[in-house]
């Protein structure tokens, strides 16, 4: 008997495989000029990054991380269609419970 | 996929497609070491010196009133100075990552359980999976003894054993392809100690979803409004469910707004409903009744798809997590409440606490566990975590980082119990047995506590009900309803004024609700899952985890185990949580005991004896406390302490022909508390024996490493990582200029060094 591998939780995502991330400190963004611009690039990038980092911690992004994961991978291998995967997902879930902490 | 880890060497010149590769790592040779500059000299002094005053103004300068901000300060200081050094240190000298080695999540990737995350998203992921209502929860019961107490166990402990614990479980199991705790004690301590492990992981699952129960139904009690909203979370969740199977599946982020946006309505309905003749009528229900309901819900929740309600359930939890708590620092800052609770109460020293009972020694340590050092982590810290983690220098941002984050928590959720008036607190924390649930029996009992300073009136608990909304808040035991009046009394400061005090206490009650009931149902599954195994190995068939009468069964045998215990509690003629409450924070830190035991282990497998003290030391002093207070519990004299004491108490009286003893009323709660305290006995029994077996088999493995200088490692074979990532919470100048050259290369030449098959 073992303990049952906790699943990866159905938020787990990574970082974008192409090397696109595009993150709070590490956002390289256009130069603008002016101080309004400026601020409205800087006020973009501060929601782009929020946004990212959001949908990264809840799961959003599983699906384009699985499909650009097989992209890398396993070029040429169709990737499975987003309903299906999140059906399965869920169902690989079921036989892989994984404990909440108290 | 490749399961079994294949080398591919990035060596500059053994790919031809590749001249010369970035580093993978930061040059870590002593001859690249930054030297100390004055800026940042004055910085970690500056640092140290607040941390310092903040220590003196709470342990040692002693005013009328202490201001809630020194707790921050003192805290969020030591956690700087300890994350600076200490963690520093064990990295330097035990857990020695090494970034050009992929972790699982690079050489298992699947693109689905096995991803490279980024480091400040999983540390989000760790952090909801590991903070639950446990570090809310202990910190309130333990207020009994002052505020100091717990403050720095919290802080203390937190530095030397819990953080520790999860950096270390983190690191060793990233480096076994993300295996769980259970596995590797298997590997490190042999059969015997494996085993014992896990039957005591599966008891200690069992006895904490019993008591989060307990805590969930002692704060709905009563409480038409609590019990309305917190009810409608089921429907939420369902509509959530069905909501991404069939409409946006993958929208998690819309739909969790959508899903909190409606927890709100049923927040304010539920103070409507709470008002009317027929809600009252529906909704108020007594403990027997919401135990009886919260069993059927867990048995129908764990055998439900998890699209269902688990999923969704967890998105809200998490989405409610992250932002209260940052609400909850915000106000504490902004408010700044003075507090007048005494750093040592008159119960620090005695026996007699009426909110837990039992000595400063051991029983702080065991009534705060999560917060400080909750063995429950080290189920996430293996097996979840390390499947995810991009590199191997960011076990320390999120092992070490991640459980200082939860300590915050719970100096927040303990802050937040020192701002209430004490006589309130021991009002609301005594039980019904003490207080007889009445107004006028509160004000007698607290008033004939003889705590200084402390003068209740009627008056002020009527007005306190008031404020908040609820019928009464006498004997609201179990730190729920505390933890929520105390933010409620905070919050309302910055945010709504008295008006908005019922608001924000069903709040609280509601994501504490929320929590508990997430891993209630999480819980029932995993236990499920590992007693199917067990079956299996008799009646193949319970392997199959589809076979629908397997699951059934199983689901049933778990559901009766926390069921039974959730209602000997509500039933307890002497309180239920006191009684019940050593058990939980025993239950943990015994697994924390597995967890340091297998830590120690490995250690001394690497033949590291010089840095072994770092996890002999809190293994030594969590197999104490544990092994001290489960003694206590079964051998002390004193009643209010030892369960069996209390057994042979009632049942001599009973063999005596009384009717009525101590809290006990009639010869059916006489009766009760005999079979109670026989479970309870038992239970203690059990645990410190399976403690003491695998603590022992840990000292056995080691000393035969120290004999043999070290032993076989367990490790996966080494592979040669083909990414970089950054290892803090920011990005360190050389880090930067090395991802400039990461990111110079072409997108396509950058994926081909991401390795391809």
């Amino acid at each position: 008997m073992h303990f049952p591998p906790p699943s990866a939780r159905p938020s787990a995502v990574g970082t974008e495989v192409a090397g696109t991330e595009v993150a709070g400190t590490e956002m390289r963004g256009r130069t603008a000029t002016g101080r309004v611009p400026a601020l409205a690039g800087w006020a973009g990038r501060g929601a782009r990054s929020i946004r990212w980092y959001v949908t990264s911690l809840m799961g959003d992004r599983a699906y384009d991380v699985y499909v650009a994961h097989l992209a890398v991978e396993h070029p040429g291998q169709p990737p499975q269609a987003e309903r299906e995967f999140w059906v399965q997902r869920y169902r690989e879930q079921e036989s892989t419970p994984g404990a909440r902490c108290c | 996929m490749s399961k079994a880890p294949t080398a591919r060497s990035p060596k500059p010149g053994g790919d031809p497609s590749l001249d010369s590769p970035p580093p993978r790592s930061v040059d870590q040779s002593p001859s690249t070491k930054k030297s100390w500059t004055p800026p940042k000299i004055a910085l970690w002094a500056a640092i140290a010196l607040l941390g310092g005053v903040s220590w003196t103004m709470l342990a040692i300068v002693r005013g009328e009133t202490v201001n809630a901000i020194w707790f921050v300060f003192a805290a969020l200081c030591s956690y700087l100075i300890a994350y600076r050094f200490y963690s520093k240190v064990i990295q330097k000298f035990i857990t020695k990552p090494d970034d050009t080695r992929a972790t699982p999540a690079e050489y298992n990737a699947d693109g689905k359980d096995f991803v490279q995350t980024d480091r400040r998203v999983l540390f989000g992921h760790h952090f909801a999976a590991i903070a639950g209502a446990g570090p809310l929860v202990g910190p309130v019961l333990a207020v009994q003894m002052g505020f100091l107490p717990g403050t720095i166990w919290i802080i203390v402990g937190v530095i030397f054993a819990g953080a520790v614990q999860d950096y270390l479980v983190l690191f060793f199991s990233t480096r076994r392809g993300g295996r769980s705790l259970g596995q590797m004690a298997r590997d490190e301590l042999g059969k015997v100690g494996g085993t014992a492990a896990i039957v005591a992981s599966l008891l200690i699952m069992i006895i904490i979803i019993a008591i989060l129960a307990l805590v969930v139904v002692n704060a709905l009690a009563e409480s038409p409004w609590g019990v309305f909203s917190v009810g409608m979370t089921i429907p939420i969740a369902l509509f959530m469910g069905v909501y991404l199977r069939f409409f946006r599946p993958g929208r998690i982020t819309e739909i969790s707004i959508i899903g909190f946006v409606l927890l709100m309505l049923a927040i304010i309905g539920g103070g409507w409903v709470g008002e009317t003749d027929w809600g009252v009528a529906i909704f108020t229900l007594d403990r027997t009744t919401l135990a009886w309901a919260l069993i059927i819900y867990g048995f129908i929740a764990a055998v439900l798809p998890v699209w269902l309600l688990l999923a969704p359930r967890d998105y809200l939890s998490t989405f409610m997590k992250i932002g209260v708590i940052g609400l909850l620092a915000a106000a504490i800052v902004i408010v700044r409440p003075e507090i007048s609770v005494p750093a040592f109460s008159t119960f620090a020293g005695g026996e007699t606490g009426p909110v837990v009972p039992g000595t400063l020694f051991p029983f702080l340590f065991v009534t705060i566990a999560c917060g400080a050092l909750s063995g429950f982590h080290a189920l996430i810290a293996s097996g979840t975590t390390p499947k995810l983690l991009q590199k191997e220098r960011q076990s320390r941002f999120i092992g070490y980082g991640g459980m200082l984050m939860e300590s915050m928590v719970a100096i927040m959720a303990l802050v937040a119990a020192v701002t209430l008036d004490q006589g309130i607190y021991y009002a609301m924390n005594s039980s019904a047995a003490a207080t007889g649930g009445t107004v006028e029996g509160a004000v007698a009992w607290v008033n004939s506590l003889g705590l200084t300073g402390v003068n209740l009136t009627p008056d002020q608990l009527t007005q306190t009900a008031n404020d908040v909304g609820e019928a009464s808040i006498v004997s609201r035991t179990g730190g729920a309803p505390t933890l929520a009046l105390g933010l409620a009394n905070v919050m309302h400061q910055l945010i709504g004024g008295t008006g908005m005090m019922s608001f924000w206490y069903h709040f609280a009650i509601m994501f504490e609700a929320l929590f508990i009931l997430t891993a209630v149902d999480a819980g029932t599954r995993v236990s499920r899952f590992q007693l199917q195994d067990t079956i299996g190995n008799i009646v193949p068939a319970f392997k199959n985890t589809s076979w629908r009468p397997g699951v059934f069964i199983s689901t049933a045998i778990m559901v009766a185990g926390w069921g039974a215990i959730l209602l000997m509690g509500v039933t307890d003629p002497l309180g239920g949580i006191n009684t019940l409450f050593p058990l939980f924070g025993i239950a943990n830190q015994l697994l924390a005991a597995i967890a340091l035991a297998v830590c120690l282990a490995i250690i001394a497998k690497n033949n590291n004896f010089r840095w072994l003290w770092v996890v002999a030391v809190p293994l030594a002093f969590v197999a104490v406390i544990t092994i001290s207070a489960s003694f206590l519990k079964i051998f002390s004299p004193v009643t209010a302490v030892g369960y069996w004491a209390n057994h042979v108490a009632f049942r001599d009286a009973l063999a005596a022909g009384e009717t009525s003893f101590g809290s006990a009323q009639t010869v059916e709660a006489m009766e009760a508390v005999v079979r109670n305290t026989f479970i309870q006995g038992t239970l203690s029994i059990i645990f410190v024996t399976l403690a003491i077996i695998v603590i022992a088999t840990a000292i056995v493995a080691t000393v035969r490493s120290y004999r043999s200088g070290g032993g076989p490692s367990s490790e996966d074979p080494r592979v040669e990582s083909r990414v970089f990532a950054p290892s803090g919470l920011t990005s360190t100048p050389e880090e930067k200029e090395i991802q400039k050259q990461w990111d110079a290369l072409p997108a396509s030449q950058r994926a081909t060094v991401r390795g391809g098959h």
